[in-house]
């Protein structure tokens, strides 16, 4: 059976790698778009994103679009394959759960 | 960790539902200048339009439309690389022009069976259809479309029989500069 991952299953964290998984395969996810995702409060994302890039989990890229700055987000490989195998772990449980029924 | 099964399930959805708000976002992203791009096309159409005999009305539409259609399949390639979405939106410019010459005969077959004296049926139509199209896609889960639908809709129709004087002025600034609005809201995240 797959692991489950404690860092990912918080809710945020767990929303904020669905939205950047949803988009993993290009490029980069703003952080706007990114709160939009997850309805968090700016406060709230920067806390959650800034644990997941800890965990290098999450790239963070920071630079100008314009005059305007811009914070923009990706999963790296190491968090794609962690979010894989947490969400594998989900559906074993609930699968699980299921057989035992 | 413990994880109950009714918190794997909720987390599943919970997953689903952002994974969902990113693609379509995502799509806002790729559409916001699609939109643009047709109201700088109505724009422009609908007042040579009024300043040219019916005649040649066809010689301003078909230029603009393919100029639109242009723009949309390479807006739409460009937007799908560079937007951080799945493959699946990358034919979604194709998509769209396939949608749009549907339209375009739907309106030449209607023109050809129902033949009107007021050249102002001819104005309206395609903008009552666009707003059916963007209302029936703004049903499912792109509500932004539906809002946009509605005012489309509601623009060629308070144009048709409150502005038929200046329809295609009317047409021009409401539809084209709707879709232009449309296509800056669409665009925010």
């Amino acid at each position: 059976m797959a692991e489950p991952d404690d860092l990912i299953h918080q809710p945020l964290r767990l929303k904020i790698m669905a939205g950047l998984s949803a988009a993993a395969a290009q490029e980069p996810v703003e952080f706007a778009r990114l709160k939009a995702i997850t309805r968090a409060t700016d406060g709230n994302l920067g806390s959650h994103l800034s644990a997941l890039e800890k965990a290098g989990y999450v790239a963070i890229a920071k630079d100008f679009a314009g005059k305007r700055p811009r914070t923009r987000v990706s999963l790296t490989h190491e968090g794609k394959t962690a979010f894989r195998r947490h969400v594998a772990y989900l559906r074993e449980l609930v699968e699980s759960f299921g057989d035992d029924a | 960790m413990d994880i109950s099964r009714d918190d794997a399930a909720q987390a599943l959805s919970d997953i689903a539902s952002a994974q969902g708000r990113s693609r379509t976002l995502a799509a806002y992203g790729i559409a916001g200048p699609i939109l643009i791009v047709w109201g700088v096309v109505w724009l422009v159409a609908y007042t040579g339009m009024g300043l040219s005999s019916p005649n040649l009305w066809v010689y301003i539409w078909l230029p603009a439309d393919i100029v639109g259609a242009l723009a949309t399949i390479v807006l739409s390639q460009r937007g799908a690389r560079g937007g951080g979405t799945k493959p699946g939106i990358i034919g979604m410019g194709w998509r769209i022009v396939a949608g749009m010459v549907m339209a375009a005969v739907f309106c030449v077959g209607l023109f050809s069976m129902v033949r009107s004296q007021d050249l102002n049926v001819y104005m309206a139509v395609p903008g009552l259809l666009t707003g059916a199209i963007y209302s029936v896609l703004g049903l499912g889960r792109m509500t932004r479309y539906l809002w946009l639908g509605i005012a489309v809709t509601a623009a060629s129709l308070i144009g048709f029989f409150a502005f038929p004087a200046i329809l295609p002025y009317w047409m021009a600034v409401t539809g084209g500069g709707g879709l232009i609005v449309g296509g800056l809201l669409f665009r925010r995240p």
